[in-house]
């Protein structure tokens, strides 16, 4: 028994040895969390403008199309709850913060990683990049190389110095610019088949409930430091809209009007079925490409923020006026 | 809880050492440990179910003590052993079935909105093995092939064994329970070849079966707009995963039980070498084939009787097959086709014809052996095209897709496009591997390599693929059973 266990060490020994430096290795290999969390740790007081969101957002939303100096922390499929946490995370820190852009797509307020099957691939990030305190016994939120020895990404980095950043300077992605497209895409069957992604799940009560607090959280935190938040429905394509379950965009739309009723600091911006986007803004049904139809959106919302800067100088001289006299 | 999971890979050496270094010194601590750690096993899937399994252990066990004491009055003890059968089907029909037949009667009567009519239940994992196997113990009680026993645990850890307790092998009260009944000694030799079976099975199910998944899945999920070349390749590949998934778990789950001083019976003999369809199913899923022969097939007769009844009997049993892997027609009908092609081999008295493994005395099978195992192979592809489907319509569409016009000249090109080679290779290394040692247990026992540090070398290559491949995770596809 001694011995049989002692060569099973033995064995096991070099494989463990192997697991825990790629472990250690892998975590070296910059990548776009960490990248954004090194940028806000040195630059979030000089922030004016910050963007939450998905990837609808990520790729939608270009930092250097805006007059006020704009960083995008968007990714593919954050959630609310990791919105949340780093914009608690940063906030005391941006004391020139203006605006939040926070994107309400229509699964914003139903949606959960952590009820995701796949949620380690999404969640891991966060614990090990932007260092989200976690606790769960889901051994897979703690380790890169739960999903398999990564050689090549090992290779990749430590001797090609190939990095896995794939967005700019100020987090905007530049991975689908509009001539990638696919030629034949199917419009139809793609929006069906992500309507069905994003939509197909019944509404859960509790996880939209969950969703409004984290949500009216930050819109409190930003009324208390005089940030104006911004609620944007990112334009889709028609294929899509036409294959969504009816119940979710009557919900989205209710409560974010609530909210611009309840918070004078909240602004609603609905470009779900805007006219002014086409087919070649898009990359596919629900995203924007980076070059088109993302310069088209973000030179709107910065004319936005730029008008709706001057309201707000204009009604704090008038208030400042009538209270002299 | 999964065998390829980092909570299986620190669950299973702390049962090891507790069960070696702690609990040794009573057969019944170890065993209550057993029945312990299996329910854990179990429950860390879904611990509402565990109720179930230990209603369905305590059922079968004192139907056995009933069945003991009422030797003398067959009357009673048939009617004990019937009333066990009866509850443990009925509770298997609930979960598995009822939604299925409840559908199938709506739509067979034009009900409309029936939806009403289901439960939507959960189908609690491994509910098909484990009430097979605690069947399997009253029926051979009632037979008296064996001594029914008084101690609770040692039944309830025959029942919950964790290794075969979500997806087999369906072990037998004969082999199994009195293991449970004595002393296990740990025998070094026999935990080192347990050690190489686990890591054989999770070679085929990490490495082939789950990157299998990877194509096959969209291939079937898009079917329609597939070519005959890539309907060809998903069907074949289908036929590996299914194989590489269900054997690999088996592998690991007799590995495991090794390291525990237990032996399971074998569950597959290299089937896709067999030369006829009735070889081939002497070789797959050898212990549910073997449980409805014994408790099924010969019951009614067997091959003792008129012609006509061991068409009957066959016919049975393969439907009875199909409809045990799940509540799909799909399925009935691949246990029909099934019965098809094992027919004519049964009344034209052939089914018995390849009892050795193929090219026994040989390193490699005549030509003729060959057009044989190729043969089988495709037959079993076109019904694992029908188990795979969604629907009788599907398999129709995708079978009747497969054979366009240009489906072999656009394959080449196919295959270099789509990036199979890497799976490919992995298929043939299998296939090498299990070939060499196809008249052995397991492809890792490496018997013909002399060298130790070769061996060693091996072990490590095996070990480095699982690692790299690890990514890509599946559930094993016999959990839905």
């Amino acid at each position: 028994m001694k011995k049989f266990i002692l060569h099973t060490v033995l064995f096991l020994l070099p494989i463990l040895a192997v697991v825990v430096a790629c472990e250690v290795l892998v975590r070296q290999i910059p990548n776009d969390y960490s990248y954004k969390y090194d940028w806000l740790e040195k630059n979030a007081h000089r922030v004016q403008v910050l963007t939450l969101g998905t990837s609808h957002a990520l790729n939608g939303i270009n930092p250097s199309l805006f007059s006020l100096k704009t960083f995008n922390t968007a990714y593919h499929s954050q959630d609310i709850e990791r919105d949340h946490y780093l914009f608690m995370k940063n906030i005391d820190k941006m004391d020139s913060l203006r605006y939040l852009i926070l994107p309400m797509s229509l699964f914003t307020l139903n949606n959960n990683n952590e009820d995701n099957q796949r949620s380690w691939h999404y969640l891991h990030n966060y614990i090990l990049y932007y260092h989200q305190p976690k606790t769960s016994l889901r051994i897979e939120y703690y380790l890169e190389v739960y999903q398999g020895i990564p050689f090549v990404r090992l290779y990749n980095w430590f001797c090609l110095h190939k990095d896995e950043i794939t967005c700019d300077s100020l987090g905007f992605s530049i991975d689908r610019r509009a001539k990638e497209r696919p030629k034949d895409i199917k419009w139809d069957d793609v929006g069906k088949e992500k309507a069905e992604e994003h939509t197909g799940r019944p509404l859960n009560t509790t996880r939209i409930a969950k969703n409004k607090t984290l949500i009216e959280e930050m819109v409190e935190t930003c009324r208390a430091k005089g940030v104006t938040v911004i609620l944007l429905t990112t334009p889709t394509h028609e294929a899509y809209r036409r294959h969504v379950a009816p119940e979710y965009e009557p919900l989205k739309n209710a409560y974010c009007e609530e909210l611009v009723r309840r918070y004078n600091n909240v602004r609603y911006i609905d470009l779900l079925a805007s006219t002014e986007y086409t087919e070649e803004d898009f990359w596919d049904v629900d995203h924007l490409n980076v070059d088109i139809g993302a310069t088209k959106l973000s030179k709107m919302l910065d004319a936005y923020i730029v008008a709706d800067m001057e309201k707000q100088k204009r009604q704090a001289k008038e208030s400042g006026t009538m209270d002299a006299q | 809880m999964i065998f390829n999971s980092i909570e299986f890979a620190i669950f299973l050496p702390m049962v090891f050492l507790l069960y070696w270094f702690v609990f040794k010194r009573s057969l019944r601590q170890q065993n209550l440990f057993i029945v312990a750690v299996s329910y854990l096993f179990y429950g860390w899937w879904d611990w509402r179910f565990l109720f179930l399994i230990a209603f369905t252990s305590l059922c079968s066990w004192v139907s056995g003590l009933l069945i003991g004491r009422y030797r003398s009055q067959r009357r009673i003890a048939k009617t004990v052993n019937v009333a066990n059968i009866v509850v443990n089907l009925l509770i298997l029909g609930l979960f598995k079935y009822y939604d299925f037949f409840a559908k199938s009667f709506a739509e067979i009567f034009h009900i409309a909105e029936g939806d009403y009519l289901l439960l939507n239940v959960i189908l609690p994992v491994g509910i098909s093995f484990y009430t097979f196997q605690a069947l399997s113990y009253s029926i051979d009680v009632y037979r008296n092939k064996i001594e029914p026993t008084r101690d609770i645990v040692q039944f309830f850890a025959f029942v919950s064994f964790f290794p075969q307790l979500v997806a087999g092998p369906i072990e037998r009260a004969t082999n199994l329970l009195p293991q449970f009944g004595q002393r296990r000694t740990f025998d070094r030799a026999i935990a080192l070849d347990g050690m190489k079976q686990i890591l054989w099975g999770m070679f085929k199910k990490v490495v082939v079966a789950d990157q299998c998944a990877t194509f096959v899945d969209p291939i079937f999920e898009h079917y329609q707009g597939q070519t005959g070349s890539q309907l060809m390749l998903g069907a074949i590949l289908f036929s590996f995963q299914i194989y590489a998934d269900f054997s690999g778990y088996s592998d690991i789950a007799i590995g495991t039980s090794k390291l525990f001083g237990i032996k399971l019976m074998r569950n597959f003999n290299v089937p896709y070498f067999s030369r006829d369809i009735a070889e081939f199913w002497r070789r797959w899923h050898i212990s549910l084939t073997t449980w409805l022969r014994d408790y099924i097939y010969i019951p009614l007769g067997g091959s003792r009787c008129s012609k006509w009844k061991v068409a009957r009997n066959t016919a049975i049993i393969f439907l009875v097959s199909g409809l045990w892997h799940g509540a799909n027609w799909t399925y009935v009908t691949w246990g029909a086709y099934h019965a098809l092609l094992f027919m004519p081999l049964i009344l034209l008295g052939k089914n018995r014809k390849y009892t050795e493994v193929v090219a026994v005395q040989r390193t490699l099978p005549t030509l003729r052996e060959l057009i044989q195992i190729l043969s089988t192979f495709m037959l079993a592809v076109i019904g694992w095209i029908i188990f795979r489907a969604e629907s009788i319509t599907q398999a129709w569409e995708y079978i009747g897709g497969m054979w366009q016009w240009g489906t072999l000249r656009a394959s080449y090109r196919f295959f270099y496009q789509f990036d199979v080679w890497p799976i490919s290779i992995f298929i043939v290394i299998m296939l090498i591997i299990e070939w060499i040692d196809r008249r052995c247990e397991h492809g890792l026992m490496l018997g013909h390599v002399k060298s130790r540090a070769l061996r060693i070398i091996v072990y490590y290559i095996v070990v480095g693929c699982i690692l790299y491949h690890y990514g890509s995770q599946q559930t094993f596809i016999y959990f839905q059973f």
